[in-house]
């Protein structure tokens, strides 16, 4: 019998359909990955299994019963647990506080704290985890975070429990260890769904798959019957060139450098420490590394979001050091902003007017005392067409576009303006495979070009895909350097984690 | 040229108009129960603004000081500014202009009545410059300190009318200004001036800012995602200042138009509480020059009537107050961009009712 | 002397206090509520219509916080159930609560401006024995408005209920993070409502203070900005009980400087200003000395 069965599951948005007519089938005790694109309608199906969202149409069976979740109590109360992609967890309450979020302990109407702390620590030490539960959310890691999530549902005893991409902040170690979490809670009865779209980690951990594309089920299978390549063809609908061909780098002089940049901030924490690396014409360098180890205010710091502390920044040998966006664009670099909804693009604003952010002082669609609306529009125009962005309607605002052609946007007003250097921040983050491969084909074309770019992803493969060199940051400096050709994902991985040196681990394991 | 989309217009004018009929809905409730005939009150209202030359003038000469409050306001609004301080900045603009107005003598009357222009953006200016500059550069928010110094300027004025220039003749007010310092009048049966035209003029000048200029495109930028103004280099904290400037700058024309060609004098508390019409007004018309001078003609009309409604009818002037707040009320909701539409979110909570 | 500026800085800073910890609940689930200045106003003209009509001080709270619900009531349908920008519901109270106070007092009573008649009972200053034994302290707090004693014990409850309880807790997480709030299947808009509803209980209890607790009449706006120095105390104090509490007794204290000034020569208007005055520096000096360290560029929404 299936612990989850969903018959003709659908939910609309008004016009657009998000889920259409699904039929999930999830075994007891197994753990059930369900992938497809970004935007295929993953995270909708699930938040309508959490209570999250309700169903426009459609019935779902817990254990066979046909029930109503109308919120995530609901759901909790069925035994259903989810650990969300962006954590849902309070900054300033401590572990203890956010695990037992409204399920509090009291002694009448005061909060028993010392009980709370008591229960929490059992809890910990049943599962093997090691945190201090009085800890502050905001002052621990990412992946304490996670497992603070994680430890959230396990309190409430549910049977099931559902990780929306799970792995994106983790190191290839932790991702092994969480791997090996998840076949324990297997063991122990529990039925997982995991969300990913990273194909190798389905092959190494589920027993079936779900594949989605465009909010319709394709095909559920075996893990055991597919290949990655199979799984990613049945997700886009065609074969996908899983790299770019890149020819071989023609480096040529050193263009931007960056020399002892460090952020300490209020708080006294260093949140950049002592960054040392240079950028030379016709390459490209990659800056590896699992969120939050510096690469955010590392960014902000280059592209004049945020000041440094201490340091320099040089471009074509003169000091840019904490220089304004406004000012560094007007050098001729170009900036792929991490967020691109917060600091790339305004929703609710026109593609055209998207198209002219951050050069509108430039003379380039007339004077700023009198824009000219006809070069705005044959700007834009000509961008929509050579960038291949699809617009539902061109004068439309850019809120309406998909997260690919929206951040297509970004980068068609950024390369247009012909930059020396770009510096692009988790450019393909929640693109559709189309959009990646066109994005990853630029950004080789401006390298090829003479030109320099910059790229921080946390998309390990993107990294080695695209760099020529490969720098690696931990706690907020700069951990090792590789050659891209030569290194292998665990080198990576290792410096990834903090480790420099290798044989160290190997004789200690 | 772009198609002209008649159903999305009349769309939107319907939900523009809507919080105004619901307004006028309650209202006339109120005027029921305080034992008066809605229709009655609402015609000599009407009649009153709008019936006869003299009528349509006065209403005009109603709308023109809350046509620039409420361009002040929208210039600030658009871009997620909260200026509460248009009256304040409005009351130290117009004593300003009066005060170049009867110290000055001697001068030819354009060159005169420039000069007092002048003083009071200078001095509106200024004012709303501290909480621009305490707002781009220490971040405090710029709607305590403007409510602050509204009382603050206020009671500078009433203090420099009634004790270091006062007039002497009686009531709250300074010296006279000089007759050359005159905005003109247009005819002898209403007190339609100069300064209507002036605030035409600046209705256009705020149009071509929001659409031609940069500071335009920055204002309509950090309205929207301020994150992202700052990402794309329009530097947000100058641009607070700079927006704050300008909006007290236009406030303080507003005080000039009272003083130079209503009063002739500054008079303390002159002002009815043009400053909260003009939010009123930049609110009905989205922060829009076109929308406020339409918004400002009917509050033109409101006021003009409301008179006329209490004279002839009885009912309290107040009850104009208490429409503007239910305006507000009803336009605080934005029918359109609500989750799939207004009318069918009341149809969601409904059946949500029901479902239980 | 300082005795006696404390003791009358007391006295005006209880209204603000009671509004801004009313506010402070609205302030921690992430509302801003503009809207204490038109909640007080409205619970004081309730309150003085209804000790008028019964001469009863207790009826006359009841329909205090009656009339002061009824507009956190409209703050709450169109400011978060049909997602209405909070300024602007916030100023559409205020705006409609000094109409309606007005109409009100025009129509019914035919007067204008100020409302004030024998038949009105207000509050009389409670003398607690115990408290002659303090030295320096005891005379400061003795001898108030029963209201003052309240605030005082509000401001316990209101640190009590913030830090200890379920619905503190709630509050918190709400304003923090709404999206852990509601993943945990907490009610968020219902918690939001709630906080209003308390903010609004609190400024009838301060708009009452106002107008039957120092005086014996209504007079129009006689909130004079009290609201929004509520909301400075807030936003100054960082949105902890104590810091709230404090500032609204440094502008209380402000005031009874401005009052004693006015004994001696010097015009009513000019003295006015200096309580205004004084809390824009506050808020310049402490937001200034937020700012030391700031990294990040750009204005934040506050």
């Amino acid at each position: 019998m299936y612990i989850i069965e969903t018959k003709n599951l659908t939910k609309k948005f008004g016009d657009f359909t998000a889920n259409n007519k699904i039929n999930l089938q999830v075994k007891e005790g197994e753990i059930h990955a369900i992938v497809g694109e970004n935007g295929a309608g993953k995270s909708t199906l699930m938040n309508m299994l959490y209570g999250l969202l309700q169903p426009t149409e459609g019935e779902i069976y817990i254990k066979g019963k046909h029930v109503s979740i109308n919120n995530p109590r609901d759901a909790i109360n069925l035994g259903i647990g989810m650990v969300h992609q962006h954590f849902k967890l309070v900054p300033t309450f401590t572990i203890f506080e956010n695990i037992l979020l409204g399920d509090e302990l009291t002694k009448g109407i005061r909060i028993n704290k010392k009980k709370e702390i008591k229960v929490v620590k059992e809890l910990i030490e049943k599962y093997g985890f090691n945190i201090n539960p009085k800890d502050k959310i905001q002052n621990v890691p990412i992946g304490t975070e996670q497992r603070v999530e994680i430890l959230k549902m396990l309190y409430r005893n549910v049977d099931i429990l559902i990780l929306d991409e799970p792995t994106a902040v983790l190191t290839p170690q932790e991702v092994d260890e969480l791997l090996i979490s998840l076949n324990e809670l297997r063991e122990a009865g529990k039925t997982i769904i995991i969300i990913t779209h990273k194909l190798g980690e389905v092959k190494r951990c589920s027993d079936s798959v779900t594949v989605i594309r465009k909010g319709e089920i394709v095909d559920r299978v075996e893990t055991k019957d597919v290949t990655e390549k199979d799984l990613a063809k049945l997700m886009v609908g065609r074969d996908v060139l899983l790299q770019v061909e890149k020819p071989e780098a023609k480096i040529g002089d050193e263009l931007f450098s960056v020399n002892n940049l460090s952020v300490t901030n209020k708080q006294k924490v260093r949140l950049l420490d002592n960054v040392n690396f240079a950028v030379k014409r016709g390459e490209i360098l990659g800056v590896a590394g699992v969120e939050g180890n510096g690469q955010s205010q590392l960014i902000k710091v280059l592209t004049g979001l945020m000041k440094c502390t201490n340091g320099k920044v040089t471009y074509k040998d003169k000091n840019i050091t904490n220089y304004p966006s406004e000012k560094i664009r007007k050098l001729g670099i170009g900036i792929i902003p991490e967020d691109r909804y917060k600091h790339g693009l305004c929703r609710n604003m026109k593609i055209s007017e998207n198209l002219m952010a951050g050069y509108h002082d430039t003379d380039k669609f007339g004077s700023t005392y009198h824009y000219n609306y006809k070069k705005i529009r044959d700007n834009r125009d000509e961008l929509i067409n050579d960038f291949d962005i699809r617009v539902g309607s061109a004068d439309g605002d850019v809120g309406q576009l998909s997260g690919g052609n929206a951040q297509k946007v970004i980068i068609a007003r950024e390369l247009s303006m012909n930059p020396d250097l770009v510096i692009a921040s988790q450019p393909t983050r929640g693109v559709d495979i189309g959009s990646i491969e066109f994005i990853h084909k630029q950004l080789i074309s401006l390298r090829n070009d003479n030109k320099a770019v910059l790229v921080v992803s946390s998309e390990l493969s993107e990294i080695m895909n695209l760099s020529d060199r490969i720098i690696v940051m931990y706690k907020g400096s700069i951990i090792g350097e590789v050659n891209a050709k030569e290194t292998t994902k665990e080198e990576l991985g290792y410096l990834m984690a903090g480790i420099t040196d290798k044989r160290e681990v190997e004789n200690n394991g | 040229m772009a198609k002209i989309n008649y159903k999305q217009i009349s769309k939107k004018v319907f939900y523009l108009i809507l919080p105004v009929i619901f307004a006028f809905l309650v209202g006339a409730i109120l005027i029921v129960v305080s034992g008066h005939n809605p229709i009655e009150a609402y015609g000599a209202m009407f009649r009153g603004a709008l019936v006869g030359k003299s009528a349509l003038y006065n209403t005009l000469f109603s709308s023109t000081p809350i046509i620039v409050t409420g361009l002040a306001i929208a210039v600030a609004f658009k871009a997620n500014l909260f200026n509460m301080g248009v009256e304040g900045q409005m009351y130290l603009g117009a004593f300003a202009a009066a005060y170049v107005g009867f110290t000055l003598k001697g001068l030819p009357p354009v060159l005169h009545v420039i000069l007092c222009i002048l003083a009071a953006v200078v001095v509106g200016g200024l004012f709303a410059l501290i909480p621009g500059v305490l707002k781009g550069r220490f971040n405090v928010n710029e709607m305590v300190v403007t409510i602050m110094l509204n009382y603050v300027a206020i009671l500078l004025t009433d203090y420099l009318t009634n004790f270091v220039f006062y007039s002497g003749e009686g009531y709250a007010a300074t010296y006279p200004i000089e007759q050359s310092a005159y905005l003109p009048r247009f005819m002898k049966t209403s007190q339609l001036n100069w300064a209507f035209i002036i605030a035409l003029i600046m209705a256009c000048i705020v149009y071509y800012i929001f659409k031609y200029t940069r500071l335009g495109f920055e204002i309509k930028a950090i309205g929207h995602n301020v994150s992202f103004a700052e990402a794309t280099g329009m530097n947000t904290r100058n641009k607070a200042i700079v927006i704050m400037v300008v909006s007290g700058m236009l406030a303080g024309i507003a005080g000039a138009g009272e003083v130079l060609g209503v009063h002739h004098r500054f008079i303390a508390g002159f002002s009815p509480g043009y400053g909260w019409d003009g939010m009123t007004i930049a609110l009905l018309g989205k922060n829009n020059p076109i929308g406020i001078l339409i918004a400002a003609l009917f509050f033109g009309i409101l006021k003009n009537g409301g008179s006329t409604m209490e004279l002839m009818v009885g009912v309290p002037r107040s009850l104009i107050s208490i429409i503007q707040g239910l305006i507000i009320f009803f336009l605080a909701v934005d029918y359109l961009n609500t989750e799939f539409g207004f009318m069918s979110r009341l149809k969601l909570m409904f059946r949500r009712k029901v479902r239980g | 002397m300082l005795e006696a500026i404390l003791h009358t800085s007391l006295r005006m800073a209880t209204p603000i206090v009671l509004a801004a910890l009313g506010g402070l609940f609205t302030h921690k689930a992430n509302v801003l509520n503009i809207a204490l200045e038109g909640m007080m106003l409205i619970g004081a003209f309730a309150g003085v219509l209804a000790s008028f009509a019964t001469g009863n001080i207790f009826i006359a709270i009841i329909a205090a916080i009656f009339a002061s619900m009824l507009f956190a009531l409209l703050f709450n349908v169109f400011g978060i159930t049909l997602k209405g920008n909070f300024i602007i519901t916030g100023l559409a109270v205020n705006i409609f609560a000094a109409g309606l106070t007005s109409f009100v007092l025009q129509v019914a009573f035919g007067r204008r401006g100020v409302f004030s008649d024998p038949k009105i009972v207000g509050t009389t200053p409670v003398h607690i024995d115990f408290l002659d034994k303090i030295p320096f302290i005891g005379p400061i707090i003795n001898d108030h408005s029963p209201m003052v004693y309240v605030s005082i014990l509000i401001a316990i409850a209101v640190y009590f209920v913030l830090n200890h309880t379920k619905y503190g807790i709630y509050v918190r997480a709400v304003g923090e993070n709404e999206e852990a709030a509601k993943a945990i299947g907490i009610k968020v808009n219902r918690i939001k409502y709630s906080t209003v509803y308390i903010s609004a209980i609190l400024c009838a209890l301060a708009g009452v203070n106002l107008s039957l607790g120092n005086l014996t009449m209504f007079v129009e706006n006689m909130t004079n900005g009290r609201g929004f120095i509520a909301l400075a105390a807030i936003f100054c104090g960082r949105g902890t009980t104590l810091g709230t509490y404090v500032f609204s007794f440094l502008f209380g204290f402000a005031d009874s400087i401005q009052l004693r000034l006015q004994n001696l020569n010097i015009p009513g208007t000019f003295v006015q200003m200096i309580p205004f005055i004084f809390i824009v520096v506050v808020l310049s000096i402490v937001g200034a000395i937020r700012m030391i360290g700031n990294l990040d560029r750009g204005i934040k929404d506050e």
